[in-house]
């Protein structure tokens, strides 16, 4: 049998015991291993295996991830998530849907200390949700603009996705987040606008409208945001600028959150203990799928199926747009189903070879990536984000969360279709650094 | 009894991968204030951060794994009934154990041998063999974690 029969052999086992439920990271770092062995004897597969999950995960490149999940995990229990609702929703409660639209806004906020969906719609979850529902709001309308909201998380930098995507394919992290900015902010103002739409459309989806705020009111709560933009300008600007690595960027990170927390009196043992626990179980969880990730790597590189995937694609005469559309919907339905960090671990080593032959840029792809993923979150019927809250909130049926976020997903697929005709609102900051 | 004493070592485990992430952070923040500040970086920064992100990441797995963390595709399986989808969940675990004991074998056995050898790393010129026993114990403890829930679910499975 030849090596590319083995290595399709062995994906479809793989997919097959994911779909049984064995955990991600032991689908695919069985298979790895086995198929190794198969392809390359006994003894190099055990000598893979000695080596390579220690390599998986002593690298210094990788100690960004802990240290920006650190970092939003200090922001979320010191009550960054509650000032910024409390901001956004001082502009936008005179607004039919205003309360939504502050939601947004303030997951948009939130996103840029935070590189995670999920921690990013769990925040809001607990701020925003509770006063929607006071003011008579849908539980489809509310839950739907947390949930799509949340998405923010790993658009806007930092974003664990962009982290793991640049790790993968030895992309600048740095030109990663830039590319985030500008889609984030669109993508912000196109979730802002669906709500103007929908609520217009259907009133009742939103009954109350508050009284304005005055202007002076308005000013006054700007000030509570500073902090978020101070970390967000040091962090982001520091690696722009080129003064710090993205490891440094998220260390000083980190450390500014927790030293912000402590001058305006918000640091306990308590918070400070809990988000250390729960970035250090998020990194296990990662580890597991991570290293599994990397023995499946060993395996498929031996079966050369990712280069002759791209050969047998190149060969095929399609048009790169089609084949890019063909990814993109592949991930797309992959994404309903799949944890979406094990998603971008398992697939992004085989197309990534795939897109570089067809001459996108990698930074573009990787906000693609990105979209997908956030379309994932909250995609029926495997939405991460969907389950979180739903965790939460038990009074609202998870199939009425999945019809709230409807008119989200539309907003996400039409600046997928922006990004695919104009690349440049993705391109342009990161063109700009050195 | 057995059960009390597994819970409290992966509790240990994981408060060392705590420890790490603070340590990391701290070693972080250390060099850049070291560079920026005294114009002195932390010397063995990078490696430091190295041996650290293997106790952290290592570390927690078996506490995630007793906390029910460790990430499935579960939208399959769960239109199966319970019983078969407990036996299922026995032979992931099953899966699972095979996997990371061949990982805590095999990084002991490359611990051993660097031991002897005497390696040391480059900068810091600190011996290396103890930052592979720590993937043993990581995952040595995991794959103890995962009998647990082989009995568990067969006892469901077969009820």
């Amino acid at each position: 049998m030849d090596t590319t029969t083995v290595g399709v052999i062995g994906f479809a086992a793989m997919l097959g015991l994911m779909f049984l439920g064995v955990p991600i990271g032991v689908a695919m770092g069985a298979v790895g291993f086995f198929g190794f062995a198969w392809v390359n004897g006994w003894n190099s597969a055990l000598n893979m295996l000695a080596l390579a999950p220690y390599s998986a995960v002593a690298t210094y490149v990788l100690s960004v991830v802990p240290l920006f999940v650190l970092m939003g995990h200090l922001a979320n229990e010191t009550g960054i998530g509650r000032e910024l609702y409390a901001t956004a929703q001082t502009w936008l409660k005179h607004r039919r849907g205003g309360l939504a639209m502050a939601t947004v806004a303030a997951c948009a906020g939130f996103a840029a200390i935070s590189g995670s969906s999920v921690a990013t719609a769990a925040t809001m979850t607990t701020v925003a949700l509770p006063q929607m529902r006071k003011m008579g709001y849908d539980p489809r309308l509310a839950t739907g603009s947390v949930a799509a909201g949340g998405t923010l998380g790993i658009l806007i930098p930092p974003s664990v996705i962009f982290l793991i995507y640049g790790f993968l394919t030895e992309t600048s992290i740095g030109k990663l987040f830039l590319a985030g900015i500008l889609p984030g902010i669109l993508l912000t103002v196109m979730f802002v606008i669906t709500i103007a739409i929908a609520t217009w459309h259907n009133p009742k989806l939103a009954p109350t409208v508050q009284e304005r705020a005055s202007f002076a009111d308005r000013l006054r709560a700007l000030r509570e945001v500073w902090a978020v933009a101070a970390l967000f300008t040091l962090v982001i600007g520091g690696m722009y600028g080129g003064a710090f690595t993205a490891t440094e960027a998220a260390g000083i990170g980190a450390f500014g959150t927790l030293i912000l927390a402590l001058v305006r009196g918000r640091l306990t043992w308590g918070t400070l203990w809990r988000s250390l626990a729960s970035t250090a179980e998020t990194v296990a969880i990662i580890t597991v799928i991570l290293i599994g990730a990397v023995v499946l790597g060993y395996f498929l590189a031996v079966t050369q199926l990712p280069m002759k995937l791209s050969q047998m694609l190149a060969d095929s005469g399609l048009s790169p747009t089609s084949i890019m559309l063909m990814i993109i919907v592949a991930y797309l339905i992959m994404g309903a189903f799949m944890d979406e960090l094990a998603m971008i671990l398992l697939t992004v080593p085989i197309l990534f070879p795939v897109t570089q032959a067809l001459g996108y840029d990698p930074v573009w792809f990787g906000v693609i990536i990105v979209i997908v993923c956030q379309a994932g979150m909250i995609a029926p019927p495997v939405g991460l984000n969907v389950f979180v809250i739903s965790g939460m909130v038990k009074d609202v049926p998870m199939a009425d969360i999945y019809r709230g976020i409807l008119p989200f997903l539309a907003a996400m697929m039409v600046l997928l279709g922006i990004l695919m005709v104009a690349p440049d609102i993705a391109l342009y900051l990161p063109r700009t650094m050195k | 009894m057995l059960a009390r004493v597994f819970q409290a070592a992966a509790v240990a485990a994981s408060a060392v991968a705590i420890a790490a992430l603070a340590a990391l952070a701290a070693v972080t923040v250390i060099d850049v204030a070291g560079r920026y500040l005294f114009n002195k970086p932390l010397l063995g920064a990078i490696e430091m951060s190295e041996f650290l992100m293997v106790f952290l990441s290592f570390g927690g797995l078996a506490l995630a794994e007793l906390r029910n963390g460790h990430i499935t595709v579960d939208f399959f399986v769960s239109a199966l009934p319970e019983r078969a989808r407990a036996l299922l969940e026995a032979a992931g675990a099953l899966l699972g154990i095979v996997f990371w004991g061949f990982v805590a074998w095999r990084a002991t056995v490359h611990s051993s041998r660097i031991w002897a050898a005497g390696e040391v790393s480059a900068n810091l010129t600190v011996p290396t063999w103890p930052f592979y026993l720590a993937v043993t114990v990581g995952s040595g403890l995991l794959a103890l974690a995962l009998i647990g829930r082989v009995v568990r679910s067969v006892r469901i499975g077969l009820a």
